[in-house]
């Protein structure tokens, strides 16, 4: 099927080598729709929806802010987080007009270790997307509703 | 032999169409040439019609500032056009705000040039260039942060105000096919007018500091355009206090050169803050400067040193540092340079302490 615009600028946009080293994609073939749709799915089956999941990213985006790149120990001492951030910015690859600051926060905790960037927050809030399988940066559904539960059990 | 005849019919179609579409390309897209009218008439070009303004002016030294290299990504290229812009695009449309609109702001890199065009941008960019340089040394500061040192091949001298960044120019390499602009704060002093130095810290999954750290080699050639930016020094003689970390000394590095060789000699405080003591670099450098300029004092602090550190210095968040240092605060001017939250905790801390915010002055990363 024939791709429109917008639609090809945004796949140009995720490719490797456009805004990232790796692109947003990974290996995966699947259409950009179908990869949003398997996993906003998977995350509510698994009790979570995508604004949950930012908001809780935000959160310990916030506290990460809080340490000035030193790990911050928070929810109880259950989760520590850690973020570094270099100059410029990151533009959503779909095209709406977002630019997050270029930061990276580590998440570790009881097994499970997580990290993502402000971009990728937004892309789950408002765009359902967690990125392609086989991207390095890819969040996991399963890994988010583990994170949840973990620092939800917390409060 | 119907089949091959008809082939052949298809073939000649095909031809014919080619041609057709590309008589009228040439007559139709063909736009002559342009005028573009810079800042009311303090310049204008005149330009082959049918290329990007960004393009336009670019291949005229002009170089508007971007990161993507016109893939209207990053949103950065922004001008006014007064007069000749046509309508907003849809791919512009994301990157503007209604505001933005209403004065005329276009994407650059989106916008071509059809007809003469009134058009209005900083005069900053007047004095940024295309610069082509070589790579004399690649120095590992730390873990995650290297020096490069670029000797100027064309133009063969640089002239900026320390504060400034450039854009460099990472090559297409590997998966990567396109050129992509990075900025990064200038780390030398003006007055070694021959060269330039930055300091670079490694992005996970980077294109430009991917390439930096991986492929770069000393007597490469590699390009830029700069200077760029208004983060400078204030023509004041107030006290000052630094703060920054990591990749965020590049600035005060360059400025503190300059006041070295020339003045004024303010007094310095600069605050470094850092997490371990594998995390701290230049501090021979820092301490030859504190010599050098008698009101400069470095600072450096680690937030979470380890056992084997042994560091006999200050500990705590940067913030609770300078909180310490300068519980009283209100005559003097502050300069920060790093993440939007380490500049927002600062300025919380700074004016706690009565400093005005508007004697507050930085950079910020994003």
């Amino acid at each position: 099927m024939k791709k429109n615009p917008a639609l090809r600028s945004t796949l140009e946009r995720m490719s490797p080598g456009n805004l990232s080293k790796d692109g947003f994609l990974g290996t995966d073939d699947r259409p950009v729709s179908e990869i949003v749709a398997a996993d906003v799915a998977a995350l509510e089956a698994l009790g979570l929806d995508c604004e949950q999941a930012a908001e809780l990213l935000d959160e310990l985006h916030r506290k990460a802010d809080q340490g000035l790149e030193s790990p911050v120990v928070c929810f109880d001492g259950k989760v520590t987080v850690q973020g570094t951030e270099v100059k410029g910015g990151m533009p959503c690859p779909f095209g709406c007009g977002v630019r997050t600051h270029k930061a990276c926060i580590r998440v570790r905790g009881e097994g499970l270790e997580l990290v993502f960037t402000p971009m990728q927050v937004h892309l789950v809030r408002d765009h359902g997307f967690f990125e392609g399988r086989g991207s390095p940066f890819r969040m996991e559904p399963e890994a988010l509703a583990a994170l949840f539960h973990l620092c939800g059990t917390a409060r | 032999m119907m089949f091959l005849t008809a082939v052949g019919a298809l073939c000649v179609i095909c031809g014919i169409l080619a041609l057709l579409l590309t008589v009228a390309d040439r007559y139709l897209n063909d736009y002559g040439t342009c005028a573009i009218t810079i800042n009311g008439g303090e310049r204008v070009l005149e330009v082959p019609g049918g290329s990007t303004v960004l393009s336009s002016l670019g291949l005229n030294n002009i170089f508007i500032p971007s990161a993507c290299g016109g893939g209207s990504s990053c949103g950065l290229c922004k001008l006014r056009i007064h007069v000749g812009g046509g309508p907003v695009l849809a791919t512009e449309e994301p990157h503007l705000s209604a505001e933005e609109r209403r004065v005329n702001v276009r994407l650059s890199c989106q916008v071509k040039v059809r007809n003469d065009m009134r058009i209005e941008i900083p005069d900053e960019y007047f004095k940024v260039k295309k610069y082509r340089g070589r790579v004399q040394a690649i120095q590992d500061l730390t873990h995650d942060i290297k020096l490069l040192r670029l000797k100027l091949l064309d133009p063969r001298m640089i002239d900026f105000t320390p504060g400034a960044y450039v854009q460099l120019a990472a090559p297409a390499y590997g998966n990567n096919p396109d050129p992509v602009y990075r900025a990064y704060s200038l780390a030398s002093s003006p007055d070694d007018s021959g060269h330039i130095e930055l300091i670079i810290r490694l992005v996970p999954g980077g294109i430009c500091t991917t390439w930096v750290f991986e492929h770069l080699l000393i007597g490469q050639e590699i390009s830029f355009n700069g200077p760029h930016g208004d983060f400078r020094l204030q023509d004041t003689d107030a006290d000052m206090i630094f703060i920054a970390g990591g990749s965020g000394m590049a600035p005060f590095r360059s400025m503190l050169q300059h006041m070295k060789a020339h003045g004024p000699a303010r007094t310095c405080t600069y605050f470094f803050g850092a997490v371990q003591a594998r995390d701290m670099f230049q501090l021979d450098e820092m301490a030859a400067l504190e010599q050098a300029l008698p009101d400069f004092r470095f600072v450096p602090a680690l937030s979470a040193p380890l056992a084997e550190d042994d560091w006999q210095g200050e500990t705590g968040l940067i913030t609770d540092v300078v909180d310490r240092h300068f519980p009283e605060c209100s005559d003097k001017e502050a300069y920060l340079c790093g993440s939007p939250g380490m500049i927002d905790a600062c300025i919380k801390v700074l004016t706690k302490n009565g400093m005005p915010e508007e004697n507050v002055f930085y950079d910020k990363f994003a």
